[in-house]
C-alpha cells in the first residue's frame, strides 16, 4: 500500500491520498487525472488496466485503487 | 410529431390513460406501441432504418452474452487450470471483439450512409476541384431518420456494455425495441444507459399523483421555455445573422449572446419535456443540463452541457483511446523526453483532440462543426495545461479566488468563450463565422442600439421586455436548482400558493407563446442531429 501511495502521489501530488474516498465522485480528480494514475500504475506493476475496469468506483480511493491492481494481478 | 404540438400532448394523454388502464406487467408493451406509432409518424422509412440498427444490435449482443455464459459456465465447472483459463478467456474475449466489431460496423455504416454521403461527396468533389480532375455534381436524396445520432449512439454503448459484461444482453426483442424507441428520449436524448433506463422500463409502475405533477410541470416549463423564450431569440438572432454583412458588431454580439441563450432554452426545454413525458410513466431520464452558464471553466461547463453525450464520450471515445497501448508508450517516451508535465500534456491531447473532432462531427455532416469542436478541444487543453500555472500565479499575487466575484468573473469568462464557439456553430459557414467575429471586432454600432434599432430586428420594445422577463424567472429558477430540488421544494409549498404559480406559468404559455395555426414552432435545434 505504501509502495502504491508513492506511485500515486508522484501522478497527483497535489491530491490528498491519504484521507479522502470519493476522488471520482467528488470531482476532485478528473478523467484526465485517472489517465495520469494508470500511466503510472501500468508503469509500475507491468499490469494492463482493461476499458471493463473504467469505473469511478475503482478510483474513488487508494485503497479501491489498490484492489483493483490486486484482482487484476491475480488474473 | 413535434414536443411542443397539441398532436404531441393529445398523443401523451392518450397513452397515459392506455398505459394505467393495462395491468402492470404489461404496461411497457403499451410504450412499445406508442413508441412505433410515434416514430411511424415521422415516416415509415424511418421506422425501418432504425428497426435495422435495433435488429442487428439485438442480435450481436445476443451473442456476446451467449459467450459470457459459455466462459462462466467453463470457469465454474472447473478442471482447468490458470494458464488454460487465461488462455480460454482471451479466445472468448476475441469471438466477443468479432462480433461487436461487426455491430458497430452496421449500425456505424447506416449512420454514416444516412447523414454523412452526401458530405463526404461535397469533400471529395472539394478536392477534385483542386486538382482538376472532373466529376459529376450529384448527391443523394437520402432519408434522414429522427435522432438517428442520439439512437445509434445508445446502441453503440449498449453492445459495448454487453461486450465487457457490465450488462446482460436483453433477450426479448420486443423490449429491446422498446428500450431504443422510447418516444421521449429517441429524438433528442438523453442519451440513455441500458443499466438505467431498462431496468426503469420493465419495472411494474403503479399510478402516483408524484410523479404525474411533477411530469405535467415539468412539460409545462419545457413548453415555457421553448415557446415563450426561445422561439422569440430565435426571430431576433435569425434576423441579425441573416442580415450579418450590413450589421453592426454590437448587433452581431447581442445576437450571439442570444443564440447561447436560445440554443439554451431551445435543447434544455426539450430534455424537460422528455423528462416529464418519461416521468408520467414513473420513468426517470438522466439528466441532460446542470446548469451550464454557471460554470467557472470550459471544463466543468462541458461536464455540465448535454452531460449524457460527454459522459458517452468520456466512456466509449475518451478512456479508450487514453489507456491504449499506443496512448501508454506515447506517455511513457513522452515523459522520458519531456519530463512528467509536459509527457502527460502530449499524451493527454490526442484523447482530447480525438474526442472534440468527434463530437463536431457528430453535430452534423458539416466543416463549421469540425472546427467548432476543435475550438472546444484546443480550449480544454489549454485549461488543463494552464490551470495550474495560474493558480499559483493567484496564490503569488495574493488574488482571492474563492470568492462571489472572482467566481463571477469565471463564469462571464466561460460564457465569453462559449459564445465565440457559438458563432462556428450558428453561422452558416466557417467563412460566415470569421466574417462574423470581424465585424464584431472592427464595427461597433453601439448608437444603433441606443437609437432603439435593437427593436428592429424581428422583435419589438415589448418582446424585448417579453424576453428580458423571461431570461429573469429561467435565471432565478437555475439560481433555485443550484441549491436545491426545486420540484421537491415546489411539492412542499402551500397549496394555494402552488397552483398559483401552475396557472401563472399556464397562462404566460397561452399569452406569451408562440403557437397555434398560422404559427409553425421551429423543430428544436437538436432535432435534426
Amino acid at each position: 500500500m505504501d509502495e502504491l501511495m508513492e506511485v500515486l502521489r508522484r501522478a497527483l501530488p497535489k491530491v490528498n491520498w491519504e484521507t479522502d474516498q470519493a476522488l471520482v465522485d467528488d470531482g476532485i480528480i478528473d478523467s484526465m487525472d485517472v489517465v495520469s494514475v494508470i500511466s503510472e500504475i501500468t508503469d509500475e506493476y507491468d499490469i494492463e488496466i482493461p476499458s471493463e475496469e473504467m469505473e469511478p468506483e475503482n478510483f474513488n480511493s487508494v485503497q479501491a485503487i489498490y484492489e483493483m491492481i490486486q484482482r487484476l494481478t491475480e488474473e | 410529431m413535434s414536443y411542443t404540438s397539441f398532436l404531441y400532448l393529445m398523443f401523451i394523454i392518450l397513452v397515459f390513460c392506455v398505459y394505467y388502464l393495462i395491468r402492470p406487467g404489461f404496461r411497457w408493451m403499451v410504450l412499445l406501441a406508442a413508441n412505433f406509432v410515434f416514430y411511424a409518424y415521422s415516416g415509415w422509412d424511418n421506422l425501418l432504418v432504425l428497426l435495422i440498427s435495433v435488429l442487428v444490435s439485438y442480435l450481436v449482443s445476443v451473442q456476446m452474452g451467449k459467450l459470457h455464459i459459455r466462459f462462466r459456465e467453463v470457469k465454474e465447472n472447473g478442471g482447468l487450470d490458470k494458464a488454460q483459463l487465461k488462455a480460454l478467456k482471451e479466445e472468448n474475449r476475441k469471438q466477443r471483439q468479432r462480433w461487436l466489431l461487426f455491430g458497430l460496423f452496421a449500425v456505424l455504416a447506416v449512420l454514416i450512409v444516412v447523414k454523412y454521403t452526401n458530405f463526404l461527396l461535397g469533400s471529395a468533389y472539394s478536392v477534385m476541384n483542386l486538382f482538376g480532375i472532373p466529376h459529376n455534381d450529384r448527391f443523394f436524396q437520402l432519408v434522414m431518420p429522427l435522432g438517428i445520432s442520439f439512437y445509434t449512439f445508445q446502441i453503440i454503448s449498449y453492445m459495448i456494455d454487453v461486450y465487457k459484461g457490465k450488462i446482460e444482453p436483453q433477450r426479448n426483442f420486443a423490449r429491446y425495441a422498446t428500450y431504443v424507441s422510447f418516444f421521449p428520449s429517441v429524438v433528442q436524448g438523453p442519451i440513455p444507459r441500458y443499466a438505467d433506463l431498462g431496468k426503469q422500463l420493465f419495472e411494474e409502475h403503479r399510478f402516483d399523483f408524484g410523479n404525474l405533477h411533477d411530469g405535467a410541470l415539468m412539460i409545462l416549463w419545457g413548453f415555457a421555455k421553448k415557446l415563450i423564450l426561445a422561439e422569440r431569440l430565435n426571430l431576433f438572432v435569425t434576423d441579425i445573422y441573416s442580415n450579418y454583412a450590413t450589421n453592426r458588431g454590437i448587433l452581431l454580439a447581442l445576437a450571439t449572446a442570444a443564440f447561447s441563450v436560445q440554443i439554451y432554452a431551445d435543447f434544455s426545454s426539450c430534455m424537460d419535456i422528455a423528462g416529464g413525458t418519461a416521468r408520467l410513466f414513473g420513468i426517470r431520464l438522466a439528466p441532460n443540463f446542470l446548469r451550464p452558464y454557471f460554470s467557472r471553466t470550459m471544463p466543468e461547463f462541458w461536464r455540465r452541457w448535454h452531460v449524457t453525450l460527454g459522459n458517452w464520450f468520456k466512456d466509449y471515445v475518451f478512456y479508450p483511446v487514453s489507456i491504449s497501448k499506443f496512448s501508454l508508450n506515447l506517455n511513457k517516451k513522452a515523459r522520458k523526453m519531456f519530463g512528467s508535465e509536459i509527457g502527460r500534456i502530449i499524451t493527454s491531447c490526442i484523447p482530447v483532440l480525438a474526442v472534440w473532432v468527434l463530437t463536431g462531427i457528430w453535430h452534423g455532416p458539416e466543416w463549421k462543426y469540425v472546427i467548432w469542436g476543435l475550438f472546444h478541444g484546443i480550449l480544454i487543453m489549454l485549461s488543463t495545461i494552464f490551470a495550474p500555472h495560474i493558480e499559483d500565479l493567484m496564490q503569488k499575487l495574493h488574488v482571492r479566488t474563492e470568492c462571489f466575484s472572482f467566481h463571477l468573473f469565471q463564469m462571464c469568462r466561460t460564457f465569453f468563450l462559449c459564445c465565440v464557439g457559438r458563432v462556428f456553430f450558428r453561422a452558416d459557414s466557417f467563412g460566415m463565422s470569421l466574417a462574423i467575429l470581424k465585424r464584431i471586432v472592427t464595427t461597433s454600432g453601439l448608437y444603433q442600439v441606443i437609437n432603439g434599432g435593437l427593436f428592429n430586428h424581428g422583435l419589438n420594445r415589448a418582446n424585448v421586455l417579453v424576453v428580458i422577463c423571461a431570461i429573469l424567472v429561467l435565471f432565478t429558477v437555475s439560481v433555485l436548482q443550484e441549491k436545491m430540488d426545486v420540484l421537491e421544494a415546489f411539492r412542499k409549498q402551500n397549496l394555494v400558493f402552488r397552483w398559483t404559480l401552475i396557472y401563472a406559468l399556464f397562462l404566460a404559455v397561452l399569452i406569451f407563446g408562440f403557437y397555434g395555426p398560422g404559427y409553425d414552432a421551429s423543430a428544436f435545434i437538436y432535432e435534426r442531429f
